[in-house]
C-alpha cells in the first residue's frame, strides 16, 4: 500500500543526501511537491500517481542539485573571502598597534588604555551589524541618508572635541596623551557604524539578514 | 513550444511581472505562467526555485513564510523596490528586441 507521507519523507532524505541540505530549501520544495500532489489528486489521480507525476515535473535531482549549488557556492565563497579579509585586517591592526605601542615605550597601564581603545574600535566595527535589528527603521530615504550622514559627522565632531578639550588635561603626564589619543578614533567608528545602520532600509536589513528574529 | 533558451532568458522578467501584480508562491507562479502562455512556456518546476533564490539574493524580491489555505507552511515572494527597477530595465530591453524584430519582419513580409 502506497504511503504518501513516507514517500515524501524518503524523497526529502534523498535530496538532503544529494547535497541540497538547507532545511529552508527542502521545506520549500516539499511545499511545492505537496501543492502539486493536492492539485493532481483533485483532478482524480491516486496519491501514488500524483506523487510520481509531481516528482517528474519537479525535475531530476542531479539537475536541481547543480542549480542550487551554483547559487549557494558563489555566496559561500564570497562570505569566506570577506571573513578572511576581515580577520587579516583585524590581525594587521592589532599587530600594528602593538608595534606602535612598543616604539612609543608605553608603560603597561598606558598600553592597557591604548589597547582598550583599539579593542573597542574593532569590536564596534565588527559587531555593529548585531545592533542593527534594535535600531528604528526610518521609512523616508531622504531622512535616512540625512540622519546617517549627521551621525557620521557627529563622530568626527566628538573626536575633535575629545582631542581639543579632554586630551589637554593630561598634558602634564608623560606619554598619557598618545595612549589616550587612540580613543579619538572610537567615536568616529561608533557614530559611523550608527550612521550606516540608520541609513539601511527595512529591505536592506532583510537582504543582509539584520532583522530581529 | 518555446525553445528552452528563450524560456530561461524570460524567467526573471516573467517572475518580476507576476510579482508586481501581487505576492505569490512557487507553485502559483508556475501555474500562472503556464495559463497565460497557454502551455507554451514550459518550465521544469524545480528550476524555478534557484531562479527565485538568485533574485532574492540580488535584492529584487523578498520572501516570507506563511500558511496555505490548508495550514501548510508555504513561502511567499513579493517584489522589492529594486525589483521594480529591474522590471523596468527588463521591460525596456524586451520591448527594444520586440520592436527590432517586428520592424524586420514587417519589412520582410509586407
Amino acid at each position: 500500500m502506497f504511503d504518501l507521507e513516507r514517500a515524501i519523507a524518503e524523497w526529502r532524505e534523498q535530496l538532503a543526501s544529494d547535497g541540497i541540505s538547507p532545511p529552508e530549501v527542502l521545506d520549500e520544495l516539499e511545499s511545492h511537491l505537496r501543492d502539486d500532489i493536492e492539485q493532481q489528486m483533485r483532478s482524480g489521480l491516486s496519491p501514488q500517481q500524483a506523487f510520481n507525476a509531481a516528482l517528474q515535473r519537479l525535475g531530476r535531482r542531479d539537475a536541481l542539485k547543480t542549480e542550487f549549488k551554483r547559487i549557494s557556492g558563489r555566496t559561500e565563497v564570497l562570505e569566506k573571502l570577506m571573513g578572511l579579509v576581515g580577520i587579516i585586517l583585524v590581525g594587521f591592526i592589532v599587530w600594528m598597534s602593538g608595534y606602535t605601542f612598543l616604539q612609543m615605550e608605553l608603560s603597561p597601564s598606558e598600553q592597557i588604555v591604548a589597547y582598550a581603545a583599539v579593542a573597542f574600535t574593532l569590536l564596534t566595527a565588527c559587531a555593529w551589524r548585531y545592533a542593527v535589528p534594535f535600531l528604528p527603521v526610518i521609512a523616508s530615504r531622504g531622512k535616512r541618508v540625512t540622519v546617517g550622514l549627521i551621525c557620521i559627522v557627529l563622530g568626527v565632531v566628538f573626536s575633535n572635541l575629545f582631542c581639543h578639550f579632554i586630551l589637554p588635561h593630561f598634558e602634564s603626564h608623560d606619554r598619557q596623551i598618545p595612549a589616550l589619543g587612540f580613543w579619538a578614533v572610537f567615536p568616529i567608528a561608533l557614530f559611523a557604524c550608527l550612521g550606516l545602520a540608520l541609513m539601511m532600509s527595512a529591505d536592506d536589513r532583510e537582504h543582509w539578514k539584520m532583522r530581529r528574529a | 513550444m518555446i525553445r528552452k533558451e528563450l524560456v530561461a532568458a524570460s524567467a526573471e522578467p516573467l517572475i518580476l511581472a507576476l510579482l508586481s501584480e501581487s505576492e505569490s508562491y512557487g507553485y502559483a507562479i508556475l501555474q500562472a505562467i503556464k495559463n497565460r502562455s497557454n502551455g507554451q512556456l514550459q518550465w521544469t518546476d524545480g528550476m524555478l526555485y534557484p531562479v527565485l533564490h538568485r533574485m532574492e539574493r540580488k535584492g529584487w524580491i523578498k520572501a516570507r513564510w506563511g500558511e496555505s489555505e490548508t495550514g501548510r507552511k508555504r513561502k511567499y515572494y513579493s517584489l522589492k523596490k529594486d525589483g521594480k527597477k529591474a522590471q523596468e530595465r527588463h521591460r525596456d530591453q524586451w520591448l527594444k528586441v520586440h520592436s527590432v524584430l517586428a520592424g524586420l519582419w514587417k519589412e520582410k513580409y509586407v
